[in-house]
């Protein structure tokens, strides 16, 4: 249950990133009632995740909630369009296999960029999974809760990205 | 691969997926926002999002301070209850309290359980030497007789009803006395000396100017006939 200083926390929030937030729903929707259904959800989960805000980062609080806000648009979707869905068919049961020997790896800032720009041309809910469980810190349960999906498929997802990084960086290594 | 080179690999993960989700965000606020006007239906929802959220944490404060005062209320009730238990004057004082004395008086209540008691059906088998009848009166609630011997006096009352008698207790002493195993007030006021029990379902009373002990030992030899 919210505390009195988080349910403020979630007003300053709502008056400050609705705005972004609502765009990003609206970006999937295309539909200004059910944008806002989603926002109003949205805000629901954010209510949940309070403690994993730190508001003093406006870069990395708005991406949290527009990532929020985008999943949320997504379940508003396809409950409207009685979508059922499907695991991720393109992402083939190889790619779980790992031909990359992070003995070999080396950290630098060149590493680092190189993951981050993998991270960020990956699908949509690809991306946001990973953000969610690594930056965040959300456990798979709290992840699946928020993108809307099994706790397996987020299993799989999180399994497969982390397997396409490590080829990429094997790739890298072996040039 | 060896758990250092994992851990080493889990936090480029964490490194990356904070910088990417930094960057994505400072895309985000670059990019130009067209203002929403929120229709009023969603300002009305929102509002009440917030107003049942802000009541839930009303009553949890309610029921937090609920629960503390009850438990306040307790530990005084224990201890004040074992302070007035262990100090005489003090449980003196609330025994008193359950016999309703107030201000200028004390209400002794009783129940009438069958009012059918008339002043022939007890017998006085003490009359102090001396002492002789000169008012006899009976109604069907209450019958009184005064007896006198020159100054001294004393009368006796049967209250046959649901009684409500009250003994003037303003600056008197009140003590409880045993009447043939009936539970008796006993008061003394200027000179006027006053003892009322309660037995087969009459209230009966003394009042005289007579000695403690000459009305006690009246008392204990009244008789009921039926």
């Amino acid at each position: 249950m919210l505390s009195e200083s988080n349910l403020l926390k979630a007003e300053q929030l709502y008056l400050k990133y609705s705005q972004h937030m609502y765009k990003a729903a609206y970006k999937v929707l295309h539909d200004h009632v059910l944008a806002e259904d989603a926002l109003h959800n949205a805000i629901m989960k954010v209510m949940k995740n309070l403690d994993k805000i730190d508001e003093t980062n406006e870069p990395k609080t708005i991406s949290y909630l527009c990532i929020i806000a985008q999943n949320e648009a997504k379940r508003v979707y396809n409950a409207h369009h009685k979508v059922v869905l499907m695991d991720d068919p393109e992402y083939g049961v190889d790619m779980v296999t790992s031909y990359f020997d992070t003995e070999n790896l080396v950290i630098s800032r060149e590493t680092l960029k190189e993951v981050k720009d993998f991270v960020k041309d990956e699908k949509p809910v690809y991306r946001d999974t990973f953000v969610l469980r690594y930056f965040k810190d959300h456990t798979i349960k709290e992840v699946a809760d928020i993108t809307n999906s099994k706790e397996d498929t987020v299993y799989k997802r999180l399994q497969r990205l982390v397997v396409k990084i490590e080829n990429n960086l094997g790739k890298r290594v072996s040039q | 691969m060896s758990k250092s080179m994992d851990k080493l690999f889990d936090e480029l993960l964490k490194e990356s997926a904070e910088l990417a989700a930094e960057e994505m965000g400072e895309e985000i606020l670059s990019e130009e926002i067209e203002e929403h006007e929120f229709s009023e239906r969603h300002i009305a929802n929102m509002k009440k999002l917030f107003a049942r959220e802000r009541r839930k944490i009303r009553l949890r404060k309610f029921a937090v301070n609920i629960s503390r005062a009850a438990a306040v209320v307790v530990v005084l009730a224990v201890v004040s209850g074992a302070t007035i238990y262990h100090v005489d004057a003090w449980r003196i004082k609330v025994m008193n309290l359950f016999t309703d004395t107030h201000e200028t008086n004390t209400d002794i209540s009783f129940v009438d359980k069958n009012a059918s008691y008339i002043i022939d059906d007890i017998t006085l088998e003490y009359i102090p030497e001396g002492f002789e009848v000169v008012e006899n009166k009976q109604s069907q609630i209450v019958s009184r007789v005064k007896f006198k011997n020159k100054d001294k006096y004393f009368i006796i009352s049967i209250n046959k009803s649901h009684s409500n008698s009250s003994i003037d207790s303003e600056n008197a002493s009140v003590e409880k006395i045993m009447i043939n195993e009936a539970e008796g007030f006993y008061s003394e006021k200027d000179g006027s000396n006053i003892l009322s029990w309660y037995n087969y379902d009459h209230m009966l009373s003394i009042v005289g100017n007579i000695d403690k002990e000459i009305i006690l030992n009246i008392a204990h030899n009244i008789h009921f006939n039926g």
